[in-house]
């Protein structure tokens, strides 16, 4: 049978009233379509004479397949209310880079905010029920929960803003690791050889990562890390922003980001002590506002919007692609020189 | 051997295509109430076999959004907000949203919207302002329910729901009034949107009422004709010293803030020489000492009545359209003085 002039996965899904990724799963024999739904697209594309040898095998170089199947995908966003209910924050921003990035891209987004990570909290159901075709988590998130997740939903997953943790899932990451060492090396740079560290380890794998880079530019430039000088930025349950400093204090602290940098200073200022004058900072994120310190703080760029159009990207390729692995995209930036170091 | 009944069977007998009876059997959106029940029972009728579904037993409602790019490109836009609010109150109905921005070229060359071409949403919800021609296009194309939200055209046969902003505006400025001003001024560029047109129409109607005048030099432009920006080039000029109101009603707190910064620029303090209050109440605290006193939207409230009629309006599709003008509250603030008489 010669095929109908230009029918397309388009065509099918629309007649079927379900999505073109749907029917390219179908096609190209991917688990996540139930037989019935399969045989019935069979059916539906036979009937219409679609070039079933196209799609049988999905691959990205596959462009005219790729662009159909893009077109018209919703990609959840999702975060935790604990990241977004206060003001302009860091994630909410991130999510609004990512729903206009996905915008430009073709796709709709979901916007999903959810209370809660724990064990007991159930599972968005647009989720569950597959009602979107891709999904990007945004922000720090329990390991259990994420897992949960990926076991209810079929379609790929991205994390924005956070490390993997199974390889079926990819992870955009800001530079944590060599951007902290971006940070360090700035200090080390204006003649500072005691510097301390500010974050809470315990908290994120991101501040754990920045704490490596600050430890190796540490080390290569033949400098110690001292104990004492390793502070955590919050404390208590409601993990609450305070900087505690101790009796001696170096010449400069690396902060594992500007909201912990903003605590330091506070903490400094009760001591009596001002901003370069005293103690340089080198911080990370460049997103501090509604401080007497934003502005005038150094620190490490996070591009949000490369950062968001990687997520998409991502997603994209896990909806056109054979089974894309967990894949790590680390977008750098650059530092930004304020002037909240002092050379000596 | 019998022959096993399909959807094309069923959508013969109840007179729709092939795709209606298919989104029915799965519980996918875009099929009215009344009809996905004649389709499940003549699918029951006929012995069909439904396919295998992952999918829970109540269908979720799906809204789809649409915003223009240019009232989102500021990170701290209102739109955001709204958008924000709402893709929360979809899923306490057990539903969830769906978000598209539509860029400049999209909206000028009229293209259908993603959410509508696709099929994917139960009601499309237009977030603000769109040139005409592309309302006409929705209202046209759209085999959804259309909703308005914070603004409402003729273009469109839909329900709305916008903010009672000439009763704000009307609010705030009898507040100045009742503390003793009476030489008050507005700023705010006219004849651009309907949200400004409204505020000011509420304000001149309570300086009317208290026997004031309106003069031409209080009212102050805060924005650009051609680009839209706040306080560009030009904008926001004060009146000359010896015919200075004693206070202004600013049409939103951005301009506000901008406003006040013009002011001290020029050497008035606020509020002890010059009052200012404003609407909106949704910009976070930037400066704590100036704390506007302002008209609160409540964009919850908002968000929670349009749910309830995008609801009502999924069951019964014939019914009227209504717009519902959403009332806000008086948020004092530190940037009137009473005028003592």
């Amino acid at each position: 049978m010669r095929p109908k002039k230009g029918v397309t996965l388009r065509d099918i899904a629309e007649e079927l009233g379900i999505s073109a990724v749907t029917v390219s799963n179908a096609l190209a024999g991917k688990k996540g379509v139930s037989e019935e739904k399969r045989e019935q697209i069979l059916e539906c594309a036979l009937r219409r004479g679609l070039d079933l040898a196209k799609y049988r095998q999905r691959t990205t170089s596959n462009k005219e397949a790729s662009e159909e199947l893009k077109e018209g995908a919703s990609i959840g966003v999702m975060v935790l209310n604990r990241y977004i209910s206060v003001g302009t924050s860091f994630y909410w921003e991130m999510y609004q880079k990512t729903a206009y990035v996905a915008s430009g891209l073709k796709c709709l987004t979901s916007l999903i905010i959810w209370k809660s990570d724990s064990e007991e909290s159930a599972i968005p159901p647009q989720i569950a029920n597959q009602e979107i075709d891709g999904l990007i988590l945004i922000g720090p998130m329990d390991d259990g929960y994420k897992r949960r997740l990926k076991k209810a939903f079929d379609g790929p997953i991205v994390l924005l803003d956070q490390p993997i943790f199974d390889d079926d899932v990819s992870c955009v990451l800001s530079g944590d690791y060599y951007g902290m060492y971006r940070s360090a090396r700035e200090l080390i740079r204006a003649g500072h050889r005691e510097i301390g560290f500010v974050g809470s380890l315990d908290y994120s794998r991101n501040i754990i990562d920045r704490y490596y880079g600050y430890k190796k530019c540490m080390r290569e430039n033949g400098l110690s890390v001292r104990k004492e000088w390793v502070l955590p930025d919050r404390y208590g349950k409601e993990e609450r922003g305070l900087v505690v400093l101790p009796d001696t204090l170096p010449t400069a602290f690396v902060t594992s980001s500007d909201w912990a940098a903003s605590y330091l200073y506070d903490a400094l200022q009760e001591r009596g002590l001002s901003v370069p004058e005293d103690i340089s900072i080198a911080s990370y994120d460049d997103y501090l506002y509604n401080h007497p310190l934003a502005g005038r703080l150094t620190t490490y760029h996070v591009d949000m919007e490369h950062m968001a159009r990687c997520a998409v990207r991502l997603v994209i390729r896990g909806l056109i692609g054979p089974g894309s692995t967990g894949v790590i995209c680390e977008v750098d930036s650059h530092m930004v020189l304020r002037d909240s170091i002092r050379k000596i | 051997m019998k022959k096993e009944v399909t959807m094309t069977d069923i959508a013969a007998k109840v007179g729709v295509s092939v795709v209606t009876v298919s989104k029915a059997l799965s519980g996918k959106s875009g099929v009215g109430k009344q009809l996905r029940e004649e389709i499940l029972s003549e699918a029951e009728r006929q012995g069909y076999i439904p396919a295998e579904s992952k999918r829970a037993e109540k269908k979720q409602i799906v809204v789809g959004v649409i915003v223009a790019e240019r009232f989102i490109s500021e990170k701290q836009s209102f739109y955001w907000k709204m958008y924000q609010e709402l893709s929360q109150e979809a899923m306490r109905h057990e539903g969830f949203s769906l978000f598209e921005v539509v860029s400049g070229e999209e909206e000028l060359a009229c293209e259908v919207p993603k959410i509508l071409r696709f099929k994917k949403a139960d009601v499309l919800v237009v977030l603000g302002v769109f040139h005409r021609s592309y309302l006409t296009m929705l209202n046209e194309q759209s085999e959804i329910p259309l909703f308005s939200l914070d603004s409402v055209y003729e273009e469109v046969d839909g329900d709305a729901i916008i903010v009672d902003n000439s009763m704000g505006g009307y609010l705030m400025t009898n507040y100045l009034l009742e503390r003793g001003h009476e030489k008050i001024g507005f700023v705010g560029t006219l004849h651009m949107t309907p949200s400004i047109d409204d505020r000011y129409l509420g304000y001149y109607k309570a300086m009317v009422l208290a026997k004031k005048t309106v003069e031409q030099s209080w009212i102050v432009d805060d924005r650009s004709t051609e680009t839209g920006k706040v306080g560009a080039e030009g904008t926001l000029c004060l009146p000359d010293p010896e015919n200075m109101p004693s206070a202004f009603f600013c049409n939103c707190d951005f301009t506000a803030r901008l406003m006040i910064g013009k002011l001290k620029e020029a050497g008035y303090r606020v509020p002890e020489d010059i009052s200012v209050v404003s609407f909106d109440h949704y910009l976070p605290e930037e400066n704590p000492e100036v704390s506007l006193t302002t008209y609160e939207v409540n964009m919850k409230a908002i968000v929670r009545q349009m749910m309830t009629l995008i609801k009502a309006r999924l069951e019964e599709t014939d019914w009227p359209f209504c717009t519902i003008l959403a009332r806000g509250r008086l948020i004092e603030g530190n940037t009137v003085r009473e005028i003592t008489r």
